[in-house]
């Protein structure tokens, strides 16, 4: 029985270990025309109300109140950090963020002041997405979530679990009411500072591309820690230069 | 006999592998970032009338730095093979074309304002990773990188890193679904019109 247990616990390890990481110019995207007309309805809400809202709040909100806002929002990811560093055996960062922590709160009047980054605790982000990867689980199928904007099954798992290390989750009270207020804030200032990279945005071929590819690439990088393993563009046939793919082995 | 032919050999080639070394990646780039930085500096009020003019110098001091027909195959990927050899070369030339616009003119208005940081290179083999702070007027730091490769004894740049993002992964991706939708010739003649100016992430 014990055996048994231990049999199904390994193959769904094995499971989840093969789901590897794929390049992000083809990664699994079976859900792609759903994921389309999920990211259509995104571009319009958020041409009708977020950026609209956005462009007054930016507006009406001085540069350095929007920095004092975003700092305050990291924050309270600090704890996120934390664990998921620890969980990543990063303890030398776990500690780190614990100063971040410790430093803002205090010093930096409750987040808003990021002091902790004038003294070289620059910000670290880890989430249980980033964890799960780090261990080698596979992103799985790329997904576009309804406002909530491009994710895969392994960071959607990641973004549920994280809700359980963030603060206002054991605040009394109404746990969605706290989540929407302050997701709703955190996403204004977001986007009002995005303000400027609508342009880029708009230029592209396919804005569905370049969100898609951007993400993967994006949380990749972040997994690596900013430094991850270098793309060899496996070609299909190379011109016969030296490519002994240590790149890959890496 | 052979011995003196063979120590002039070496002593060549010790000759030569002793230059390659002389040069590492991030010198080259820097070197060519000054040139750049110069030229426009000493000429700033022609380039901002006369376009082409800093067009035309980007291409002879820049572009010489890049690996243009390797960035092409990088791109086109799957569609490298099938490819004529006219579509290859006009492709290259319309993407390299592209590029100089699109960063081209972020050089123009930056010049004077960027801060480069040159942070340590990681070499590995015949290629490298040259890793880059720049940060504006505003004090915004972005994390630039530079993959190069040694082309006759020479590092030459095959794709730009913004922030993590790949120019050459992001391109293949647009590129190889926009090639699919209609056709290579259709992509390169759109390019040659400069539609896609200012598609390079990175590019304001």
């Amino acid at each position: 029985m014990r055996l048994a247990g231990t049999m199904l616990a390994i193959a769904a390890l094995t499971a989840l270990g093969g789901c590897a990481h794929r390049p992000a110019d083809d990664p699994a995207d079976p859900l792609e025309p759903v994921n389309r007309a999920v990211f259509r309805f995104n571009e319009t809400a958020d041409r009708y109300a977020l950026r609209p809202v956005a462009k007054v709040y930016a507006k009406v909100t001085p540069a350095p109140a929007r920095t004092g806002i975003g700092n305050f929002f990291d924050n309270l990811q600090e704890p996120r950090n934390i664990v998921n560093a620890i969980l990543q055996a990063k303890f030398v960062q776990a500690s780190k963020n614990f100063g971040r922590l410790l430093l803002n709160s205090t010093a930096g009047l409750g987040g808003f002041i990021d002091v902790a980054s004038e003294v070289g605790l620059e910000k670290h982000e880890e989430g249980l997405g980033q964890t799960l990867g780090y261990w080698g689980v596979g992103e799985g199928w790329y997904l576009m979530l309804p406002l909530l904007g491009p994710s895969t099954n392994r960071d959607l798992v990641g973004f549920v679990g994280d809700s359980f290390v963030n603060p206002s989750f054991y605040l009394p009270g109404r746990y969605d009411v706290y989540a929407i207020s302050a997701n709703a804030m955190n996403l204004v200032n977001v986007r009002a500072n995005l303000l400027s990279a609508d342009g880029l945005l708009q230029q592209q071929f396919d804005r569905y591309l370049f969100v898609r590819t951007a993400y993967l690439q994006q949380r990749w990088s972040l997994i690596h820690d900013g430094n991850p393993p270098l793309e060899d563009f496996d070609l299909p046939d190379d011109d016969g230069d030296s490519d002994d793919g240590t790149a890959a082995g890496k | 006999m052979f011995k003196p032919l063979m120590s002039l050999l070496l002593t060549l080639g010790l000759a030569a592998g002793a230059h390659a070394d002389a040069t590492t990646p991030d010198q080259a780039l820097r070197g060519t970032t000054e040139k750049i930085q110069n030229l426009i500096k000493d000429n700033y009020k022609t380039y901002r009338k006369d376009l082409p003019t800093f067009y035309k110098a980007v291409d002879d001091v820049v572009v010489p730095r890049f690996d243009v027909p390797y960035i092409a195959q990088l791109v086109l990927a799957t569609h490298y093979k099938t490819a004529s050899a006219d579509q290859r070369s006009r492709f290259a030339d319309s993407f390299k074309n592209m590029l100089v616009r699109a960063y081209g003119n972020a050089m123009l208005d930056n010049y004077n304002s960027i801060q480069i940081e040159w942070l340590p290179v990681r070499i590995d083999g015949d290629k490298a990773l040259v890793n880059t702070s720049m940060s504006n007027s505003g004090g915004k730091k972005y994390a630039i990188g530079f993959r190069v490769r040694k082309v006759n004894d020479d590092w030459k740049v095959f794709d730009i890193a913004v922030e993590n993002i790949s120019l050459i992964t992001n391109f293949r991706t647009q590129l190889s679904a926009e090639i699919k939708r209609t056709s290579l010739d259709d992509v390169i003649k759109r390019m040659e019109s400069g539609e896609f100016a200012q598609t390079a992430p990175g590019a304001p």
